[in-house]
């Protein structure tokens, strides 16, 4: 039996238009049409930048891929494409699923807010409802060990403590298909290991795992698929067993 | 894809109704936590807003002969009603540029941004009623509010809603907008019956009101907060603006969606 087919793209085309200083004035824009297009010729008023071109897979339930390519080959693009952020000129995406972003976890954190406020904020920006968070938060605090400072603002945080706030939050939620932009841990030796569990735990639990790495090792420890990128388009999609990064130099 | 991808932005908008807790909730913390960071949070800016009605009403008061009673509580009641409506249209200038960093790093639907800032708009504006019905009680008023006020403020902020989020595009594709719209909204203030009474104005000069749509908006909630009915233009006219509005927004939304985040 074929296992559920999860996430599927069809020749899937990006472009992002990149304005430039004039191009993004009206005054210049509304003078360019009186004069016939000759203020803003496009070569240098509006770049357009081909960032995923004829992007072709499949990932079925159980699927985890590494992205892998050189920088400024798409991957970030593609990441959150499947995020949500960007929407494809041509082609099609299908995602069947909750999606968890991790590709920023820090964001939507205020400085001025308690680790309990900003656990409910980073929550909120995630799509997840704050009122209903009661035992997720408590949960979260906990396995955070932030104890006490859970309710001070978070600007006398330490760095580690920072990250360990960041962490438990954003492992703390279920979901179907996560994304990674690098693996997560936090904190020292102790919350480490508890942290490399959830991690696991969170590996298992989900239908779809998307990553783009630079680490091969970390791709071959957690991933059975490759989707290579370069400029854009894919030059290796398959099984992980038969990917030779050295024939792509 | 074609140019107007219509069941984009239907998505778009789908998605903001189903995440009504979440913006809702933001627009509360915004509240809350002005509240936590000043004693009177929010009733700061009532106050700053109170401030501008009485020093408007010691001078128009004076330039037509009325007292600071009779003055007072309409300039006010316009304020309050002017920062529901067509302020919050116009200060939605920033709305998109404002939240740049979130709409390239969450996937929320556009639209979610203008429901937050609109829900924090009318928590504020519940605020500002509030120092309205104390002022009223304090200069030993009676305090006249018919229901029309209800339906009123809903049409109101229905009718906003739409030019917000146009308005936030219009900005966050042309920058130099952005600049030309704070510069003019406080003429779009002064020629709006806010601080005078339409019917000093006469002959051709009823111009500046007729056709004044943001005049409209200001009658449909002032009217019935001042104890009269609203005139029925004004339930047309916003009316108009309503479905005007969210034809508009509905076009816009499909046209720019997917290029949004790359404005920003």
């Amino acid at each position: 039996m074929q296992p559920t087919k999860i996430i599927s793209l069809r020749s899937v085309d990006l472009e992002y238009p990149i304005y430039s200083f004039r191009a993004k004035s009206l005054r210049y824009s509304v003078a360019n049409i009186a004069v016939g297009g000759r203020l803003l010729r496009s070569s240098d008023a509006t770049v357009h930048v081909q960032a995923l071109k004829g992007v072709t897979f499949d990932l079925y339930h159980g699927d985890r891929l590494a992205i892998v390519g050189p920088n400024g080959a798409g991957k970030s693009t593609l990441l959150k494409l499947l995020a949500g952020i960007y929407h494809p000129n041509r082609g099609e995406v299908r995602v069947e699923g909750s999606v968890a972003s991790m590709l920023d976890i820090g964001f939507g954190l205020d400085h001025e807010a308690t680790g309990v406020e900003n656990i409910k904020l980073l929550a909120a920006m995630r799509g997840y409802s704050p009122w209903r968070l009661k035992n997720a938060i408590d949960e979260i605090v906990e396995f955070s060990g932030l104890g006490a400072y859970a309710s001070m603002p978070v600007r006398v945080y330490s760095a580690g403590m920072m990250a360990r706030l960041l962490f438990s939050t954003a492992t703390a939620f279920d979901h179907e298909i996560l994304l990674l932009e690098e693996w997560l841990t936090a904190g020292d030796a102790d919350f480490i290991s508890k942290a490399t569990e959830r991690m696991e735990k969170l590996v298992e639990g989900s239908r779809v795992i998307i990553t783009a790495t630079h680490s091969m090792p970390l791709a071959r420890a957690i991933c059975n698929k490759v989707l290579r990128l370069e400029h854009g388009q894919v030059t290796y999609f398959g099984d992980i067993e038969s990917y030779d990064e050295t024939a792509f130099g | 894809m074609n140019f107007l991808d219509f069941a984009g932005a239907r998505r778009d908008l789908e998605r903001t109704f189903k995440l009504s807790e979440i913006w809702g909730y933001l627009a509360v913390d915004d509240v809350v936590a002005r509240y936590k960071r000043t004693i009177l949070g929010p009733l700061w800016n009532a106050g700053y807003m109170l401030a501008t009605a009485v020093s408007m009403g010691v001078v128009f008061g004076a330039i037509f002969g009325q007292s600071l009673q009779e003055v007072l509580p309409y300039i006010l009641a316009g304020l309050v009603v002017w920062y529901v409506g067509p302020g919050a249209i116009l200060e939605s200038a920033n709305l998109l540029t404002s939240h740049a960093p979130a709409i390239k790093t969450v996937g929320l639907p556009i639209f979610f941004y203008v429901m937050r800032t609109m829900a924090r708009t009318v928590l504020f504006f519940l605020h500002n009623l509030l120092v309205f019905f104390v002022v009223v009680l304090f200069l030993r008023l009676p305090l006249q509010v018919r229901w029309e006020t209800i339906p009123g403020v809903a049409l109101v902020v229905l009718a906003a809603t739409p030019f917000c989020l146009l308005i936030g595009l219009l900005c966050a594709r042309f920058r130099d907008v952005q600049v030309l719209i704070n510069n003019f909204s406080q003429i779009l203030m002064f020629v709006t019956p806010i601080m005078w009474r339409p019917h000093v104005l006469s002959g051709p000069k009823m111009v500046i009101v007729r056709y004044n749509p943001l005049a409209y908006m200001v009658d449909l909630i002032r009217s019935p907060l001042m104890g009269a009915s609203p005139q029925m233009n004004s339930w047309i006219v916003v009316l108009g603006m309503c479905v005007v509005g969210w034809l508009l927004c509905l076009i816009a939304l499909a046209a720019t969606r997917r290029r949004i985040p790359f404005w920003l």
